[in-house]
């Protein structure tokens, strides 16, 4: 049967159309903006070139934010994937218990952010949570969770690893068991000790999960919202400011919009960066079967 | 060095006993083949020895040693895998390497002794590329150099060649009698595939549902069998084995009331060219399908008797729909109802001599 050429590209056509009105244009219109000097509501915009860059990189605030930003993206992934690593090394056999485990540290990636963040403002309340309660039991001090800026981010890290490890653990019990079995055997006939075995062979071969969860940690972590939106609104005194938080105070509540796009725009490069880095290294220095 | 003893030795899985009291002894030195269809134990023969299935019962011997206990690191035991469970992440030289590391050998030390293996192996160039860009023949080899370099005193073999194809099969399986003649430790080697078996060993041990049907030399499994199910094992086509029911009344009464079956080996049938009268019985047989191979011809003959395969090494007959037999009374094997061996001085027929009965001449 001979099919017309211009057949394919005609049945692509929709979801083209959907991909440039929803996902194209708006980057576009992204950069754009973010050498404007616009309110949200004037019909003019004010075309200022490089001076929204120029005012984010030198706004100490703004720096804050970049580090919050790192910094949560960092702590949170490398404890999410150790933790993860730790479960699944113990939760990879049979058993109704190991499974029961499993479920439950799944349900929290099932959840809504924001059924979890309502649910952890009160396990970490400073006087009625239950986090300072069992505190209390075993006799030690209160802990200002979300309210003091030295603690407040990293309670936000200590939340996103709750919900993340369910899923993590998934993961990497998933690479675990595709792992052949007389791997196993053959290191045990070459005298391999645990330690070896682990590193050796259990981890190289663990490296397309681990890889793959590093990655969309990473872009996760980055990209996070809802937590602090709901739980810190960025404060106490900044503290749980992050990239994307600044971007939607700086645009829908003080409508600096030209402002917001910028960073929107820097958030597209680190973005960018991460996701090239994925596509590089795969099947690179990563073992793949 | 190291003759291995299983004394009584019993593994069960579950509820599903594989082996059940097996007394099996391999001498040092020997290359000795385990053969059977598959689930008849012989793999978990090799892993019980090996030491990666614990036994359930039973003691398992490794020269002076009792290994029940040993750690298979420590059982000085070089094994190569079906599918040759070569570590994926590593190098060529990592893979056969690694054992050595865990030892704790010194790093040039370990360097001569890697180069000496690959020689031998012929993998020098291939030293930095990892497991999957090789063929199937550099695996096996990188398989081979990994379990020589460690100096075993015994190497087990599982299925080794089963993933290889014909040509390379036939020729690794050169090698590794050259192999064994070279380093004369002890080799232990499971097939399902009889040619491997009686090509390579020097010991064939026959298992069946976690039993052994019978320990004997290649020739001697082929010319004695011990059983019906070895001499049907054995041997391409399998022994024909017919039940005497369907002779008797044309033969004469068998007076051995031991003998429940009668075996011939196709390649002993001779194709009657003229009424001639050799010892032995003769049939009158339809010809159904000819195999022609080249040296040799396969014939599926129909006879009163039943069907049955005739091998012969003459030209093929074509055009032929009925040709007579000779079975040779020399080259009858006697079975009871259990299918073991009858053995008998002389031919336990009622009446012998060269008269007509039926249409079958004795």
């Amino acid at each position: 049967m001979k099919v017309a050429k211009w057949r394919p590209y005609l049945l692509i056509t929709p979801a083209i159309i959907v991909f440039l009105v929803f996902f194209i244009q708006p980057i576009f219109y992204m950069i754009y903006l973010s050498f404007h000097d616009w309110n949200f509501i004037s019909p003019d915009k004010t075309f200022v070139g490089l001076e929204n860059f120029k005012a984010l990189l030198s706004d100490p605030m703004f720096l804050q934010v970049i580090r919050n930003t790192l910094m949560y993206t960092f702590f949170t992934v490398l404890f999410s994937i150790s933790i993860a690593l730790l479960m699944s090394i113990w939760l990879n056999r049979r058993g109704w218990m190991y499974s029961f485990v499993q479920g439950a540290v799944f349900s929290p990636h099932i959840i809504s952010l924001v059924s979890i963040a309502m649910l952890w403002m009160w396990i970490m309340d400073a006087d009625y949570g239950l986090l300072n309660w069992i505190l209390s039991l075993v006799g030690m001090d209160k802990v200002p969770w979300l309210t003091d800026p030295n603690t407040a981010l990293a309670s936000l890290i200590i939340i996103a690893v709750w919900k993340n490890i369910g899923y993590y653990t998934l993961i990497i019990i998933a690479g675990l068991q595709s792992i052949p079995k007389h791997l196993y055997e053959a290191a045990a006939l070459d005298q391999t000790s645990s330690f070896r075995r682990f590193t050796k062979i259990t981890f190289p071969m663990l490296s397309p999960s681990i890889f793959f969860l590093t990655i969309i940690g990473i872009l996760d972590s980055i990209k996070v919202f809802e937590t602090i939106s709901i739980i810190t609104k960025g404060g106490p005194l900044n503290s749980t400011n992050t990239l994307v938080y600044y971007i939607y105070e700086n645009g829908f509540i003080f409508f600096k919009i030209g402002y917001a796009s910028a960073a929107g725009v820097i958030l597209l490069v680190i973005l960018s960066i991460v996701t090239l880095i994925y596509f590089k290294v795969l099947g690179k220095r990563v073992h793949y079967q | 060095m190291a003759k291995i003893q299983l004394k009584n030795v019993s593994k069960v899985y579950g509820n599903n006993k594989v082996m059940d009291d097996m007394n099996l002894e391999i001498q040092d030195g020997s290359f000795t083949v385990l053969v059977g269809p598959s689930g008849c134990g012989k793999s978990t023969t090799l892993r019980l020895i090996a030491g990666l299935e614990e036994v359930t019962s039973g003691e398992i011997w490794i020269g002076n040693h009792l290994v029940n206990e040993v750690a298979p690191g420590k059982r000085g035991i070089s094994m190569v895998f079906q599918n040759y469970a070569l570590y994926p992440t590593m190098t060529v030289q990592g893979n056969i390497e690694f054992g050595l590391e865990n030892m704790k050998i010194p790093k040039a030390e370990r360097k001569k002794m890697v180069d000496e293996i690959v020689e031998i192996v012929d993998l020098t160039e291939y030293l930095d590329k990892k497991p999957q860009n090789l063929s199937g023949g550099q695996r096996q080899r990188v398989a081979l150099a990994r379990a020589m370099v460690k100096k075993p005193n015994v190497f087990i073999f599982d299925e080794p060649l089963s993933n290889l194809d014909a040509k390379l099969r036939g020729q690794m399986r050169t090698e590794l009698i050259q192999l064994h003649k070279r380093l004369g430790t002890t080799f232990i080697y499971v097939t399902h595939d009889q040619v491997e078996a009686m090509s390579m060993g020097d010991e064939i041990v026959i298992l069946n549902k976690g039993h052994i049907m019978q320990q004997a030399a290649p020739m001697e499994v082929y010319h004695n069998p011990a059983n019906q199910f070895v001499a049907q094992f054995i041997g391409t086509p399998a022994m024909n084995v017919i039940s005497i029911a369907m002779l008797e009344g044309k033969l004469g009464k068998i007076i051995d009331e031991r003998i429940f079956y009668i075996g011939f080996r196709p390649e002993h049938v001779e194709i009657q060219t003229a009424e001639e009268t050799t010892s032995g019985i003769h049939l009158p047989c339809e010809l159904l399908t000819i195999e022609t191979l080249g040296s040799e011809t396969l014939y599926l003959v129909n006879s009163d008797a039943g069907q049955f395969q005739v091998k012969s090494f003459n030209n093929p007959l074509m055009n032929t729909e009925k040709i007579h037999v000779t079975i040779p009374f020399d080259k009858l094997y006697y079975f009871d109802t259990q299918g073991n061996r009858v053995y008998v001085d002389e031919l336990p027929f009622e009446s012998m001599g060269k008269e007509v009965r039926g249409e079958v001449l004795i």
